[in-house]
């Protein structure tokens, strides 16, 4: 079936820059749908990419390209230190990234769909991607490599991938753990993850089970992300509980404080110390090529034992 | 005497206006990325596709020209309301007419729907106009008295804007957002914005201008107004729509904006006299002037980040007008 799909694409892409040679534009290679079903005229071969969040900066990297300038949000791979940055993810400097003259903008299609008018108007072409599963992921990775000219490169990428996520969750043990996984506000209300986020996505991959997937709270600033009640908490009462703490140190992590929030003390995840951190970066400001990465540590946060990497 | 003042009204406008002008050429002129003069000057005159062209023209004329707009819009609005209810404390933000335009903004923002910037801006004065109708039957025993307007006026506003924060709050939007809304910032805002909020403004301050000599007879107070033929009901009901319409367009593309509809009349008074149609006029630049002012300094104080202008608004404009409250009379 992926193969299949792989083809349906390849053929797509072949389609694409038969129309593209035909027309002899020469300048383009081709329009390719972008995350936010915008259609988006690509260079011929992009030489000056601009990314503007940690999921579009990791996936041009990923697939073996290179930048020229990123956001400040964004802090992997260690190689994008060195480069000059556009403003934060959530407050893009849209002059700056003008004036690094820029043939490709790779930008969010998720935290930053609210700025696609003002991105629109920069004149330069913009590729909208994001990430809220694995499958993401990867349309994000193909979408990058046909947009960069590295189409076989995203391809052994998403090929790797596709193998390690299928070696990992064959080491799924029989037992089923629920997990909540938490976060908490500038107001100290704590959310519950549900399986459309992506650490959500995440956890429901490794077949845990989310009693947050049937709750209806309210919205908080992290989408996806429902109020939940201490009460709620001690009905589910979960036997693992995964928190991410956005706050920067010196906020306390949220898997500190949780024993002294009133309720939680009594759970067996609490009892039993299994409430676990989560990395801020890999689990919520930077979800994309790294997925692996982060499900192999979820894995070991779940299970209690470290996955099996082959060859690794 | 009156040689005197209509002299110096004619130095103040004009001194008003190159003021702006200034003003406006130092907003293109400066941001995040530093540009010479020559770059500025080829970005606004040079069609041409070039970085430079989209940072001047696409990215810093719209907002400059949107801080016009909005800052002229804020101020008169805010000498109409202070003409037509006699209260020196009037604005729109008091009157709870941008508050009803900020409820509408706030369910927007919160339901993340996108229904195109001009129904944004209609919907934004719809809002202004129930809350100024809301205002109004409130205030209604058989005729609207300037007293009671303007205390139902600020209960409704505080009303409207717990309301708005009731829905902000209940949202838990990224702080950044709603501190933008709240604060009054131009941030990410363009030529689409600008074409969505004009015709409000042009119409707007026109129809002010036309609705000023009536605003100076119903200054002669209630009665006399009456003998001399001004229908005040009418009048009042009229320059209101006209704040509301203003006020309106205003909040939908800059939040709310505080502080220039409040001071920025008194300021004009100082400087022009009591004569509303020039109290008009010169609203709308020294409006325009501070909001301008406000929102390059905004962009500018924190490098690739920016404060929401609002807070510029006030941190300038107060102190400013502290200082000019000693210095007149």
């Amino acid at each position: 079936m992926k193969k299949l799909l792989a083809l349906l694409l390849l053929g797509a892409a072949l389609i694409l820059v038969a129309a593209a040679c035909e027309e002899e534009e020469g300048e383009n290679q081709g329009t390719l749908k972008d995350m936010m079903g915008r259609s988006v005229t690509i260079p011929a071969k992009p030489q000056r990419v601009v990314a503007t969040s940690p999921t579009a900066v990791e996936m041009v990297y990923a697939v073996g390209g290179t930048l020229v300038a990123h956001d400040a949000s964004s802090n992997y791979p260690p190689d994008v230190a060195d480069l000059p940055t556009v403003g934060r993810a959530y407050a893009p400097d849209f002059e700056g990234i003008v004036a690094q003259r820029p043939d490709l903008v790779v930008a969010d299609s998720i935290n930053q769909a609210r700025f696609v008018g003002q991105f629109e108007t920069l004149q330069v072409p913009i590729l909208m991607v994001g990430a809220a599963s694995f499958d993401d992921v990867e349309t994000g990775l193909r979408l990058v490599g046909q947009a960069l000219g590295l189409s076989t490169e995203a391809d052994v990428a998403i090929t790797k991938m596709d193998k390690d996520r299928d070696d990992l969750i064959a080491q799924v043990p029989q037992e089923t753990v629920k997990v909540l996984i938490l976060i908490m506000d500038a107001d100290q209300r704590i959310y519950a993850a549900k399986p459309d986020t992506y650490v959500g996505s995440l956890a429901q991959a490794l077949k845990a089970e989310n009693p947050a997937t049937g709750l209806s709270g309210a919205a908080g600033p992290y989408p996806g992300y429902v109020l939940l009640s201490a009460e709620q908490a001690v009905t589910e009462n979960p036997d693992v509980i995964l928190t991410i703490s956005p706050a920067p140190s010196p906020a306390p992590m949220l898997s500190n404080v949780l024993k002294g929030v009133p309720g939680y003390s009594g759970l067996d995840a609490v009892k039993a110390g299994k409430v676990h951190e989560l990395d801020v970066d890999l689990f919520l400001q930077a979800p994309g090529p790294r997925v692996v990465e982060a499900m192999r540590e979820m894995f070991s946060l779940l299970y209690g034992t470290t996955p099996v990497v082959p060859g690794g | 005497m009156l040689f005197d003042l209509t002299a110096r009204r004619a130095w103040m406008l004009a001194g008003a206006t190159l003021v702006l002008l200034a003003l406006m050429a130092v907003g293109v002129s400066l941001g995040s990325e530093r540009l010479s003069l020559t770059e500025v000057w080829d970005g606004l005159t040079n069609p041409a596709h070039t970085s430079e062209r989209v940072i001047v023209w696409d990215l810093r004329l719209p907002r400059v020209l949107l801080a016009v707009v909005v800052g002229a819009n804020l101020a008169v609005a805010g000498a109409l309301l202070q003409g037509v209810t006699r209260n020196p404390l009037a604005d729109p933000h008091l009157l709870g007419i941008s508050a009803g335009s900020g409820v509408v903004g706030a369910l927007l923002l919160v339901r993340g729907v996108d229904i195109g910037l001009e129904a944004k801006v209609a919907l934004s004065i719809l809002g202004g106009l129930a809350g100024g109708a809301f205002i109004y039957a409130m205030a209604w025993r058989g005729g609207v008295s300037p007293t009671r307007l303007t205390l139902a006026g600020v209960a409704v506003s505080f009303l409207l804007i717990s309301m708005t924060t009731a829905i902000l709050a209940s949202s838990r939007l990224f702080a950044q957002q709603s501190l933008n809304f709240v604060g009054g910032s131009l941030f990410a805002r363009g030529w689409d914005d600008l074409r969505a909020v004009w015709p409000y403004t042009v119409v707007g301050l026109v129809l002010a201008l036309g609705a000023s000599a009536s605003l100076n007879i119903m200054a002669l107070g209630e009665d006399a107004a009456a003998e001399l033929g001004v229908r005040t009901d009418w009048v009042r009901a009229i320059v209101v729509v006209l704040a509301v319409v203003l006020s309106g367009a205003a909040v939908s593309v800059a939040g709310l904006m505080g502080f220039v509809g409040l001071i920025i009349p008194h300021v004009a008074r100082a400087l022009v006299g009591q004569d509303y149609r020039y109290v008009l006029v010169a609203s709308a630049l020294l409006g325009a002037i501070l909001l301008v002012g406000s929102d390059t300094l905004a962009r500018n104080i924190l490098g690739e980040t920016e404060l929401p202008a609002g807070v510029v608004t006030a941190g300038v404009g107060a102190p400013f007008f502290l200082y000019l409250l000693r210095q007149v009379r």
